[in-house]
């Protein structure tokens, strides 16, 4: 028995190494980053050979780690909630499927969208994949459902979701570790009618998967992480992951009288829900994430036994915190708390020296020529450039979007159509989107900003390094249209006569706008000089 | 009397060794005993964004990863604004450790907003909260500037007030910085604490 102090996602990480896993595959995200970051730090995971290199996008992770489960091993595979959304395809039928080797998807939500364009709330799909979710409420807790996680997995031949979120991810404890356990041995899963979903075996695969419900259920049902503490009043709380600690620090600090059921294994308990809506006369619903549950116990006719997201009692967006919980419980906050006006904000901003800020200022001055000067752009450091002084950027949806949206508004008749994406986001998902445009001789112009890293979540290795522009030509893009610069001041006239020839090319053509981070580039120093 | 726990909000910006304050810290109170929690939002610090670390310590399981608004026993803060931004969520009887140290905001400085004219060290100061003010400029000299080292000029301040012993803390530094720093960071510790016996008239000793 070992202590560390943890972040929850290092938690996760270390427990999954216990575990025995064989490989962890992933696409940089914030909050789910760290995970991954942890195993390719790990000596232990070096000693043992445990695959750990980051993925083109998280679909791509998402199936190689059901392929290393095929081959009898255990896998992780670790992303934020939109890249469930990239990886859904290969997630939901996986539930169809089923796995052989253990296999945990980890998935990190972002309530609040401290760094993300929206703020689902994975259970839903797990929901919808019929899968079990654990969602650990402490940083222990996400160390031993990994534990619990693999050995559900191999007992149900099932993935199993792991859902946390901000603040269990970013925030440390100390977790006592268990002693590690061995690799599985390579043993490949030979039943053809489980993996070829054909519509035959896809229906026995489907009744396979919901006879598997009710030993679902009843796993949760005796779940070490499904707990009751109990209370003398009427009035009692059902409390779903982290939500727990807030309501206990609250019932704590005020000594209250309450009794908690918490939920920590989907899907939910029956037993022990049942028993506590028939016996208290009012019960809060705290849910991180979206009101799932509370909007399933109040069912169509409603129950006015329960409050929570839905009738104002807590708020309806964003993350919970110890005040949302006193302030529902009756509990007056004595002093409104707020940072005084004359404070001024601190808003991100591009890095001094960043390549983005030169491309942003060539392509503004190329725009002004323009009526319509709109800007696709995608999810990266560049979408800063949405901020001032630059506002140089008019989308930013979904990874890739930027590629495919300027294609479908050149489409339309808009010219130009810019397309601003930056070099992992392109390998991620903008490859394809550019394919289309080539077939379709779209009159688009694509900036791949290329600083050769994926920055924005702290400078992991960016998949299409050194590789962008044979991309280009080998899916079909002119090579005399596939055009290098170096985004730099000194180069501001020439980079802006690039722009412009480019925009007036009646066709597909790419920019390549290549110099390295500047982050990456003292990291590198920094190295360089300790080693 | 046993010091049962404390809240601590740590304040600044990116690249001010904020993460490293904490880790030392939390290898502290472990030794000690203590159970924690801390949560590092780091958010876009990189890019020029705000640093906080909620940082809770408690002889009883610590619960919220956040410490609530009016409930920071330590304020103990890199940059002034960033003081500024937190002086609300202190109790009544909260203590601030503050640096002198101002980086203007991109909010400022693209002019979306205008700063105050006040002295924000003078609003510091005039907080009805104890406050110990460390300017980085006073004490940096041509052999060592202590201003690229403030985090662990305030572990030292911190732990000479709190009357913690430095022999213990300095192994910890000792034991947690790669060895070439080892003697840079000593330096500096030195250095806080010699600031620290030079501000504090009486020390906390819970």
């Amino acid at each position: 028995m070992n202590q560390h102090l943890l972040l929850g996602a290092e938690a996760i990480a270390m427990a999954a190494i216990d575990a025995g896993i064989s490989g962890v595959y992933a696409y940089p995200g914030t909050p789910s980053t760290e995970i991954t970051e942890f195993i390719q730090h790990s000596h232990i995971a070096r000693e043992r050979n445990i695959h750990s290199t980051w993925s083109a996008n998280e679909k791509t992770a998402y199936e190689s780690a059901l392929g290393m489960s095929y081959a009898g091993k255990r896998s992780l595979v670790c992303m934020k909630h939109v890249g469930l959304n990239v990886a859904a395809d290969a997630f939901m039928n996986s539930a169809m499927t089923g796995v052989n080797g253990g296999m945990v998807l980890v998935v990190a939500d972002d309530p609040s969208m401290h760094s993300s364009q929206n703020e689902q709330d994975s259970r839903v799909f797990g929901k919808f994949a019929m899968l079990p979710v654990l969602e650990p409420s402490t940083q222990q807790e996400a160390y031993d459902c990994i534990h619990y996680a693999y050995s559900i997995s191999e007992q149900l031949q099932l993935p199993i979701v792991v859902r946390i979120s901000t603040r269990i991810s970013h925030s440390r404890a100390i977790v006592v570790s268990q002693s590690i356990q061995k690799q599985n041995s390579l043993n490949p899963d030979t039943d053809k009618r489980k993996w070829i979903l054909i519509p035959a075996f896809a229906r026995m695969r489907y009744a396979h998967l919901l006879s598997l419900q009710p030993k679902l259920l009843e796993l949760s049902e005796k779940s070490p992480f499904n707990t009751v503490v109990k209370g003398n009043s009427k009035q009692a709380v059902i409390a779903f992951g982290i939500a727990y600690n807030y309501v206990m620090e609250v019932i704590t600090a005020h000594n209250l009288d309450i009794s908690v059921l918490k939920i920590s294994q989907y899907p939910i308990p029956h037993t022990h829900v049942a028993e506590f809506l028939y016996t208290y006369d009012s019960i809060l619903i705290a849910e991180e994430g979206y009101p799932v549950y509370e909007e399933l116990l109040r069912g169509f006719s409603g129950n006015n036994k329960l409050r929570g997201r839905l009738d104002g009692t807590l708020p309806r967006t964003g993350e919970l915190n110890p005040d949302h919980i006193a302030q529902a419980f009756g509990i007056a906050i004595q002093q409104e708390y707020s940072i005084p006006v004359f404070v001024v904000n601190r808003p991100p901003e591009l890095c001094k020296g960043c390549s983005h800020r030169d491309l942003f200022e060539a392509l503004q001055i190329v725009m002004k020529e323009y009526s319509h000067n709109h800007v696709f752009s995608d999810i990266g450091c560049y979408t800063l450039g949405a901020l001032k002084p630059f506002e140089a950027i008019n989308t930013c949806v979904d990874m890739g979007a930027s590629v495919t949206m300027a294609k479908g508004a050149a489409d339309a008749g808009m010219h130009p159509a810019i397309g601003l994406i930056g070099d992992s986001t392109f390998t991620h998902s903008g490859i394809t989107g550019l394919l289309d445009a080539v077939n379709d001789k779209s009159h688009v112009t694509i900036i791949i900003s290329d600083n050769a890293t994926t920055a924005m979540t702290g400078g992991q290795d960016s998949a299409g390094t050194h590789k962008l522009h044979s991309i280009c030509e080998g899916i079909g893009v002119e090579p005399s249209h596939i055009r290098t610069i170096t985004p730099i001041s000194t180069g501001l006239q020439e980079n802006i006569q690039i722009i412009r020839e480019e925009i007036e090319y009646k066709g597909v053509s790419v920019i390549i706008a290549q110099r390295e981070c500047v982050q990456v580039a003292i990291r590198n120093k920094k190295k360089n000089k300790t080693s | 009397m046993q010091d049962t726990g404390k809240n601590i909000m740590i304040a600044g910006v990116g690249g001010q060794g904020i993460l490293l304050f904490s880790n030392l810290l939390s290898k502290f109170y472990t030794k000690l005993g203590y159970e924690l929690k801390i949560s590092d939002v780091i958010g876009l610090g990189q890019r020029g964004g705000g640093v906080e670390s909620h940082f809770r310590y408690s002889i009883n399981p610590v619960l919220s990863p956040f410490i609530k608004a009016g409930d920071v026993d330590f304020l103990i803060s890199f940059e002034q604004t960033e003081t500024l931004r937190y002086l609300h969520c202190l109790k009544d009887d909260g203590v601030i450790f503050s640096s002198t140290f101002e980086l203007s905001t991109s909010s400022v400085n693209t002019r979306i907003e205008q700063d105050m004219p006040e002295s924000k060290t003078e609003l510091i100061k005039n907080s009805k909260n104890k406050t110990f003010i460390v300017d980085p400029e006073k004490y940096k000299s041509s052999e060592f500037d202590i201003s690229k080292m403030m985090n662990i000029v305030m572990l030292a301040f911190y732990a000479e007030y709190r009357g913690y012993s430095h022999d213990e803390m300095i192994q910890i530094v000792r034991e947690s910085v790669p060895a070439k720093f080892v003697e840079g960071n000593i330096k500096a510790y030195m250095a806080g604490i010699q600031i620290a016996q030079s501000k504090i008239e009486s020390k906390s000793l819970i």
